[in-house]
C-alpha cells in the first residue's frame, strides 16, 4: 500500500477517502469479552498528537478527551512504558503518576482504568483504554486477553486513523472526535490572535480549558465560532 | 565430515538464522549467509534463493556464485525449471543426474554447461503458502539423501519465519510512517486554516480554499504551505496577494 498524500490532498479533497463515522465496532468486542464499561481506542504519536478511533459511549469519550486535554493519563503511560497499565481501583490508588487525570476520572465515577499499548511492528502507535465504574480485578487472563485483542485491532486502528487524517472533512462528533480538527483550527486562530508558536497557542487553549473546567473540544468550538476570543491586551 | 562436526554446523546455521529474527540485519546479507551455510551443510557446491515480491513475481534474492545466478536467471526468464516447479507445487524437487534429465532441456543444458549435475529445490512456506524456494546445486551427479533434504527443509523453514517477520515489520513501519505524516499534515492544515480564517475573517472552508490555491500557485505541498502559515513564516496578506495575482 503506497499512498501519496500529495496526490490525495491535491485531488478533490471533498471526495477523497472519507472514513465512515467512527462507531464502536472495534470497541465492542472489548466491552463484551472483558466485561468493562468504557472502551476507547486512540492512536497517539510521540508528540501527543491523538486521533480517537472509536469510543463506546460518553464515559469513554470523556476519559479519552481528558487525557488529550491534560496530556497525562494511563494511555500516555502505556505508550511510554510499552506495557499494560493496570489500576483496578482508582479510589485505592496512590502515585499513579497522573494525579489530575486520576481525580477527574474519579469525579466521573470511574473506579478501574486499564490501558493496553497498540503495537504495530516495533512501534507503539496508541492505546486501548478500558474503564469500569466498579473496582475490577485485572487477573492474568484479563490482561492477556485484553493485550491480544489490542494487538489484533492495531492495524485496523492505524488504517482508520490514516484515512481520517487524509480526508478533508471526515465527520466528527462528541462520540467520534477523531483528530479534533476544531482544536487545531482554534490553535491556528490563537496563533493569529496572540502571535504565538503552535505549541504555545495549544498550551494556551489547554490552560483555558483546564482553568475553566470545560472540555477542550467545547472551548475550541467557541473559539472557532468566535464566541470566545483571546485578546492580546487582556490575556 | 564426521557426524559431530556436521551436527555442530547444523546447530550453528539454525542459530545464525534465528538471530536474524531478532536483530536488524540487511535481509539480502542474511539470506546470502544462510544459503552458503545450507549448501555447506548438505554438501552442495552452490545455491540461490528466490522470493515472491509484492507484485507476485519471483525475484532472485541471493546466490553464492555467478554460475548459480545464471541457473536462477534462466528459470525466471523461461518461467520453467525445477525451482519454478518447486514454487508452483510447494514440493521439494531433486534431480540426481541433470545430464540425463528429460525435463526442462533449456535449464538442464545451462546447468551442465555451468558444471552442475545434481540439484535440490526446497519450498519456503508460510501457512501453506509458498513464498519462495531455496535451490542448491552440486557438481557431481549424486542423489541427495533424505536426511540432507530434511535438514535443508528445516533450515528453510526457520529462514521463512525470519523473512516473514522482517516483511511484516517493514510493512508496519511503512504504515506507521504514513500515519505520522498524515497526522502531522492534517494538524498543520487545520492550524493554517485557523490562522488564515482569523487573519482575514473567513470561515474555515474559505480559508482552506485560499490555502490550497496558494500551495498550488507556489508549487508547494499543502503540508509545506500549511507549516509556513502556522509558523508565521508567511503572512496572510502575502497569501491574499498571491491569490489575487493568480
Amino acid at each position: 500500500m503506497t499512498i501519496s498524500l500529495k496526490a490525495i490532498m491535491l485531488s478533490n479533497p471533498e471526495v477523497s477517502a472519507t472514513p465512515a463515522p467512527a462507531d464502536d465496532c472495534l470497541c465492542s468486542p472489548f466491552a463484551t469479552t472483558l466485561n468493562v464499561t468504557g472502551v476507547a481506542i486512540s492512536v497517539i504519536d510521540e508528540y501527543g498528537n491523538q486521533s480517537t478511533v472509536c469510543v463506546n459511549g460518553r464515559l469513554a469519550a470523556r476519559l479519552d478527551a481528558l487525557q488529550f486535554e491534560l496530556g497525562e493519563g494511563p494511555a500516555r503511560q502505556a505508550l511510554s512504558s510499552r506495557s499494560p497499565v493496570l489500576w483496578p481501583d482508582l479510589d485505592q490508588a496512590s502515585e499513579t503518576g497522573w494525579p489530575v487525570f486520576q481525580n477527574a476520572a474519579r469525579e466521573l465515577g470511574v473506579r478501574g482504568v486499564f490501558s493496553f499499548p497498540l503495537v504495530l511492528g516495533n512501534a507503539v502507535v496508541g492505546a486501548v483504554n478500558l474503564s469500569t465504574t466498579t473496582p475490577h480485578v485485572a487477573d492474568a487472563d484479563f490482561v492477556s486477553n485484553a493485550q491480544s485483542m489490542a494487538n489484533d485491532v492495531a492495524l485496523a486502528a492505524v488504517e482508520w486513523a490514516l484515512r481520517a487524517a487524509q480526508g478533508h472533512s471526515s465527520p466528527e462528533s462528541e462520540q467520534s472526535p477523531a483528530l479534533r480538527r476544531e482544536v487545531h483550527q482554534a490553535t491556528g486562530i490563537i496563533i493569529s490572535q496572540l502571535g504565538l508558536s503552535a505549541p504555545d497557542a495549544f498550551a494556551r487553549l489547554q490552560a483555558h480549558a483546564f482553568s475553566t473546567g470545560r472540555p477542550i473540544d467545547d472551548v475550541a468550538r467557541d473559539i472557532v465560532t468566535r464566541v470566545l476570543e483571546f485578546d492580546p491586551v487582556t490575556e | 565430515m564426521d557426524g559431530t562436526t556436521r551436527e555442530a554446523q547444523i546447530s550453528a546455521a539454525f542459530v545464525t538464522v534465528a538471530e536474524t529474527l531478532t536483530a536488524e540485519h540487511d535481509m539480502v546479507d542474511v539470506l546470502h549467509t544462510f544459503v552458503e551455510r545450507c549448501a555447506e551443510i548438505v554438501r552442495m557446491d552452490a545455491g540461490g534463493l528466490v522470493l515472491v515480491d509484492d507484485a507476485g513475481d519471483l525475484q532472485l534474492m541471493t546466490s553464492t556464485s555467478e554460475a548459480a545466478v545464471m541457473l536462477e536467471s534462466v528459470q525466471l526468464a523461461d518461467a520453467a525449471g525445477p525451482c519454478i516447479e518447486c514454487f508452483r507445487t510447494g514440493e521439494a524437487v531433486a534431480i540426481n543426474d541433470i545430464s540425463t534429465s528429460a525435463a526442462w532441456p533449456e535449464f538442464c543444458s545451462t546447468a551442465v554447461d555451468q558444471g552442475f549435475n545434481s540439484l535440490l529445490s526446497i519450498p519456503m512456506k508460510v501457512h501453506g503458502r509458498v513464498i519462495g524456494t531455496m535451490n542448491l546445486f552440486r557438481a557431481a551427479s549424486e542423489a541427495v539423501s533424505s536426511r540432507d533434504a530434511a535438514v535443508a527443509q528445516a533450515l528453510a523453514d526457520v529462514a521463512t519465519i525470519g523473512i516473514t517477520h522482517e516483511r511484516a515489520l517493514h510493512q508496519a513501519q511503512v504504515v506507521e510512517e504514513q500515519l505520522q505524516n498524515a497526522l502531522n499534515s492534517r494538524i498543520a492544515i487545520e492550524q493554517a486554516k485557523g490562522v488564515i480564517a482569523n487573519g482575514l475573517s473567513l470561515n474555515m472552508d474559505d480559508a482552506f480554499v485560499l490555502l490550497r490555491k496558494y500551495s498550488r500557485d507556489c508549487n508547494l505541498t499543502l503540508r509545506a504551505a500549511s507549516e509556513m502559515v502556522s509558523r508565521r513564516e508567511i503572512t496572510v496578506q502575502h497569501i491574499v496577494a498571491a491569490a489575487t495575482r493568480g
